[in-house]
């Protein structure tokens, strides 16, 4: 064997396990960086350059094989330089790379520390909002009973203004706090036994004031035992109860009426169904699912809802953990209606 | 004359304090103030309220440990006395394990509570 054919062993031999552990590595990266950012528009870009790369490293690595086959001397004088820069670039990705992801690591702990430190402000902050705002609550609340106030129609509305915006603020910075606890899987379960119409009674009830300012109803329909004991999360089925029921006041035709009615499930007889239904606009199919998003906008206003747009989307979130559903109907004749199915 | 009933409230925020004891005055009962752990307990010992609003970050003493002080150390007044938790914290687990342990008549956050509200469950710890 002389030393062209020697040269023209070397080169197949360590080119070839190279060229296929190259494009492994190359699958393997791309993959990789299609799972971090598989939600973006450049996503579309990772698979397709990836396959362009691995066609183009395989077809050289033919063509030259070829070339070196068929032409000894000028197929090894022309393939070798290229081999060399082709072994070198590879030893560069590969350290390159690997430092790479040292520093990616690194930022990621940062992000991860970053996103902690966000957390641990809304939550604190949150907090720290509440007692003031606790405080003009109950004062506005206290003005409302005085017999000066109730006197005077301006002062009056004026103060349940006051007391209006307090409890939507206070609101948002509870499902601010839901949200940040569902982010870091902090919501904690606590299952007990509770009376659902009693819990459901509650809810409208605290509700009223608002479902009164657009001069709607809410009715309870309750065709099942006066009593109904569910082992589930208190406060969670109630902040579904009130989302939901809020959600059919904002959207509801002013005068109309709000029903909240309790069934059996008629194919799982032990499942409850709760269904609130709403008189007014119909919703798209669509606006079903982005409207259970959270931070979702408004279809015809195109703004953020009443609370932050987060109303549904802790609804849903809350659902899925005490292993609930919530689905949607929506169409002229019979208006909205949200069905909270427990299991 | 008959005595008025006596209702403890534990809580550090000064405008809070005022709404509440405002409100429970204007319905029949006598309010004690105590603006920290330490003294709410003691308040609590001395003049055995009939039933205590309890909030849980105070300074000093936490409101928990004044839960289970007056429990444990409280003898039968201690242990059968109303207590209303009133916080603006969401319960965690060492909340909820001292829920259980200690029970308290109810357990109530600030920011969804009204007044109202607030004096039908006095009421119904009355019965």
């Amino acid at each position: 064997m002389d030393n062209l054919e020697l040269s023209r062993a070397l080169i197949l031999s360590i080119g070839w396990p190279l060229l296929i552990i190259g494009a492994l590595y190359i699958f393997y990266n791309a993959y990789n960086f299609y799972k971090a950012v598989n939600s973006t528009p450049i996503a579309k870009l990772v698979p397709i350059f990836a396959i362009t790369t691995i066609i183009t490293m395989i077809s050289l690595g033919l063509v030259s094989t070829y070339y070196m086959m068929t032409d000894l001397e000028n197929g090894v004088k022309h393939v070798l330089p290229i081999f060399m820069i082709w072994f070198i670039l590879m030893l560069i990705i590969l350290v390159y790379s690997h430092k790479m992801d040292k520093k990616a690591l690194k930022y990621n702990d940062l992000i991860l520390a970053l996103d902690r430190a966000k957390s641990d402000f809304i939550t604190i902050s949150s907090h720290q909002l509440r007692t003031p705002l606790s405080g003009i609550k109950w004062i506005t609340e206290l003005l409302l009973t005085r017999n000066e106030v109730s006197a005077n129609e301006y002062l009056k509305d004026k103060i349940d203004n006051i007391h209006h915006s307090t409890n939507k603020m206070l609101t948002l910075i509870s499902n601010l706090l839901y949200i940040v606890k569902l982010d870091t899987g902090k919501m904690i379960i606590h299952k007990t036994d509770i009376d659902i119409v009693h819990t459901l009674r509650d809810v409208i009830i605290s509700l009223a004031p608002n479902s009164e300012k657009n001069n709607q109803t809410i009715e309870l329909i309750n065709s099942l035992t006066p009593e109904l004991m569910v082992r589930t999360d208190k406060t969670l089925i109630e902040e579904i109860f009130k989302n939901i029921i809020s959600n059919a006041i904002n959207h509801g035709s002013k005068d109309s009426v709000i029903k909240v009615t309790l069934s059996k499930d008629e194919t799982k007889s032990n499942h409850l169904i709760i269904s609130i239904n709403n008189q007014g606009e119909v919703i798209s199919k669509d606006r079903m699912d982005s409207m259970f998003e959270r931070y979702s906008r408004e279809e015809t206003t195109g703004s953020i809802g009443e609370v932050g747009g987060l109303g549904l989307y802790i609804a849903r979130s809350f659902a899925k953990l005490i292993n609930a559903r919530i689905e949607v109907y929506s169409d002229d004749m019979s208006g909205t209606t949200f069905k909270i199915k427990l299991h | 004359m008959q005595n008025k009933k006596k209702i403890l409230i534990v809580e550090d925020d000064e405008i809070l304090i005022s709404s509440l004891s405002e409100i429970i005055s204007m319905s029949g009962y006598e309010t004690l103030i105590a603006k920290n752990g330490e003294e709410g307990y003691k308040i609590a010992e001395e003049a055995k309220p009939f039933l205590i609003l309890l909030d849980l970050n105070l300074p000093g003493m936490y409101g928990l440990t004044v839960l289970e002080k007056i429990r444990t150390e409280g003898g039968s007044w201690g242990q059968e006395v109303a207590i209303i938790i009133i916080t603006n914290q969401d319960p965690d687990n060492k909340i909820l394990e001292s829920l259980e342990k200690y029970k308290p008549s109810y357990y109530l956050l600030k920011s969804n509570l009204n007044l109202a509200d607030l004096m039908s469950n006095i009421k119904l710890c009355e019965r």
